[in-house]
Parts: C-alpha cells; sequence; structure tokens
C-alpha cells in the first residue's frame, strides 16, 4: 500500500462522514483488497477471508464516526481489521472446542442438539432458525426462503434496503455458527 | 467465487445506501471534561453528605497520606484519560498511554504491600462494613457516567478498557473513602476500602468483552 492510497482513504474516509455515498462506497471497494490481503495469510481456512472481510465492512460502517480525518486512516483501519479477525476466530475456536467433544458424551446432545433424531436434519435449521428475533426470522424466511429482493423486504417491513442486507447477512452467519 | 463477490458488492452497495451525515466523535479531551466534572463534582457532595474524618488536619499534614491522595489522583486522571482514548479503535495512536496507569497501580501495589509489611494492622476481614456502602455510594454514579461515555464508543480493546474504568473510579472512591474514614489501619483499609474494589474491578474487566461489544 503506498502513501497516496492511504491519503486517498484518508480523503474518502473524511468526505464519507459528511454523508457523500459515492465517496464511501469507492472507501470501501478500495479497502475490500487491503483487508482481504491482511487476513489472508494469517487464517487457517481460505473460505473464512469474505466472512471476517464482510464483518469488517460493517464494523467501518458502524464506527466511522470516531475516525478523526487529522489521523491517518490506515492504523484506525487495522485496529478493526486485527480485533474483527481475532473476534472471528475466538468464536470459530469456541466451537471448535464444543464440537471436538466426544460422540460417547451424551451430555452435549441433551445441551446442544434438539432431537437426535433429527440431529443435522432441516428440523435443526429451522429450530435454529426460530431461535433468532422475530424480525430477523422474518427478513431470512422472506430473503432466503420464500425468494423476495431485498428491496421488496424492506418495502413490505418499511426498512431501508442496507439494513435488510445487513440483517440477512448478519442471520445467515449467526445460524452457520449455529449449526457448524 | 462469483457469489461471494456479489454478496460483498451487495454489502458494499447496501452500506453506501444506508450512509448519511455523521456526527463525528468529539475529541477524546472534549469527552473527558463532562465526566470530570461530574465524578469530581459528585464527589465534593458526597464529601458534604459524609463529613470529612474527625482527624482531618493530622491526616492532611502527613506527608505519606499526601503522597498516596496525589498517587491516587494521578492514577485517577490517567486512567480516565486511557478509557477515553480507547472509545477509539486505534486510540488515535497513542497505546503507550496505558502503560502509565498500569505503572501507578503498581506503585500502589508495592506501596500497599510495604505499608502491610512494617505497618502493625488488624488481621484482613472479609464481613460487611459502612465503608463498603460508602464505597458503593462514591463510585455507583461515576462508574454508570463512565460506561455510558465508554460504551457509546467503539473500542478494539474491551478488557483493557473495562479494567480502565474500574482504575478510574476505584482511585476516585478509594480517595474519598480515606478522606471520610478516620482508620488508617491498614488491614482495615484494604479490607473495606480496596478489596471491595478490586473484587467489582475484576469481575467488570472479565465480563469486558460482552460489556463494550459492537
Amino acid at each position: 500500500m503506498s502513501a497516496s492510497q492511504s491519503e486517498k482513504w484518508k480523503e474518502l474516509a473524511v468526505l464519507a462522514q459528511d454523508g457523500d455515498k459515492r465517496a464511501y462506497a469507492e472507501l470501501l471497494k478500495t479497502i475490500v483488497p487491503f483487508i482481504k490481503s491482511r487476513i489472508a495469510g494469517q487464517l487457517a481456512n481460505p473460505d473464512w477471508v469474505d466472512e471476517i472481510t464482510q464483518e469488517i465492512l460493517i464494523s467501518v460502517h458502524k464506527s466511522l464516526y470516531s475516525y478523526s480525518g487529522d489521523r491517518p486512516f490506515t492504523p484506525w483501519l487495522m485496529a478493526i481489521i486485527q480485533f474483527r479477525k481475532t473476534d472471528f476466530l475466538r468464536k470459530h475456536y469456541r466451537h471448535k472446542e464444543l464440537k471436538s467433544k466426544s460422540k460417547a458424551d451424551t451430555e452435549i446432545f441433551d445441551t446442544h442438539v434438539t432431537e437426535q433424531v433429527y440431529a443435522g436434519e432441516l428440523k435443526d435449521i429451522e429450530n435454529a432458525i426460530s431461535g433468532l428475533p422475530e424480525l430477523q426470522q422474518k427478513i431470512f424466511r422472506m430473503i432466503k426462503v420464500e425468494g423476495y429482493s431485498a428491496k421488496e423486504v424492506a418495502k413490505e417491513l418499511d426498512m431501508s434496503v442496507s439494513a435488510v442486507k445487513v440483517s440477512a447477512h448478519r442471520t445467515a452467519n449467526k445460524l452457520k455458527d449455529m449449526l457448524g | 467465487m462469483k457469489e461471494s463477490a456479489k454478496n460483498m458488492d451487495d454489502l458494499i452497495e447496501g452500506l453506501s445506501n444506508d450512509l448519511c451525515k455523521i456526527k463525528k466523535m468529539p475529541h477524546p479531551l472534549k469527552r473527558a471534561i463532562p465526566w470530570f466534572t461530574l465524578a469530581i463534582a459528585y464527589v465534593f457532595f458526597t464529601l458534604w453528605i459524609f463529613g470529612v474524618r474527625d482527624n482531618a488536619q493530622a491526616f492532611f499534614t502527613n506527608q505519606y497520606n499526601i503522597f498516596e491522595l496525589f498517587l491516587m489522583g494521578t492514577m485517577f486522571i490517567c486512567s480516565t484519560f486511557c478509557s477515553i482514548w480507547l472509545c477509539v479503535p486505534d486510540m488515535r495512536g497513542q497505546k503507550w498511554m496505558l502503560s502509565v496507569p498500569v505503572a501507578l497501580f503498581a506503585l500502589f501495589c508495592v506501596w500497599i504491600s510495604l505499608k502491610m509489611v512494617f505497618e502493625p494492622h488488624d488481621l484482613l476481614t472479609m464481613r460487611w462494613h459502612s465503608c463498603i456502602t460508602e464505597g458503593i455510594v462514591f463510585g455507583a454514579i461515576p462508574a454508570i457516567f463512565l460506561a455510558f461515555i465508554t460504551i457509546s464508543g467503539k473500542t478494539t480493546r474491551p478488557i483493557w478498557l473495562a479494567f480502565m474504568n474500574a482504575l478510574a473510579v476505584g482511585s476516585l472512591g478509594y480517595i474519598a473513602l480515606r478522606i471520610t474514614c478516620g482508620s488508617d489501619d491498614i488491614g482495615h483499609i484494604l479490607s473495606f476500602h480496596i478489596m471491595p474494589y478490586v473484587i467489582v474491578g475484576f469481575i467488570i474487566s472479565v465480563l469486558g468483552r460482552y460489556i463494550y461489544k459492537w
């Protein structure tokens, strides 16, 4: 990454803070390859790269107000990258620890599998979805099961399109975590 | 691969459509001012309610007590600054700041340990005492206010933030307790002035990752 690139990001971030959507989209697009290059080499599974990158983009969105235009952009972004990557790995390995329990340990079935006969089947997915907050469930079902577009769902639920997309994305991640 | 690129594009489009003019986070110094004002005003108010110790004159002329108050006052200021700076993901490049309250805390631990060794004292006891109640009163409101300020930030070091919050509130409460409580016995101070803050601080630090999740 060149110094001019960092300067460019700084300018785009300042414009984005003023509400410039185009500058913001450009900022997000240009930081994606940087984020991927920073995390790719440190992950055991290359499939995680996209997932963590999306988490980082959402975090950048949430914390953009904390960026100060008189400071370089890259250290601010790097702090978020490190934080989200560690957070993801911590969650993943905590879950893995759970999965590594022996099948002879029947306690795990009582606490983590709703009904043994349905383990790994549609019932588990349904149960996982029904455990989510109602609005998340509704958005997820409408987009992923019933095939509505994000725009249609947004109109139906009186929400912004981006909020619908972010919610669907998070729900998918949550389900992935829940179902392993 | 194509699908993941599409997902990424969708997300970027969604986030950028969602953007509106952002109210920027004020400089940490500006964010610290309301906390300092409220915390100090509150402690003065509670001191006025509880009243200062009977032997206040002797207490304030003792150089060791002055050193102790100065040490805790400095720790209060430094840990507050760290708490507020930690609300920014990269701490605005001032990570070195964390070392100051940690060093002061270490110095305080050494100071208390030396007092334990060289001063005769009561046995440590764990029971409810009026000093614990007063400690809660001194600490509760500043703790809530500081938590409110810091939760509104975006920290990438939640455990450090919880620890700094505990140090800030604990040091302020300790100063207030030393001014109100007439006992200088180190056993009493450790059991009823320090230990409650240490226990609460430990719990908050352990839960930091959940408290400051974003």
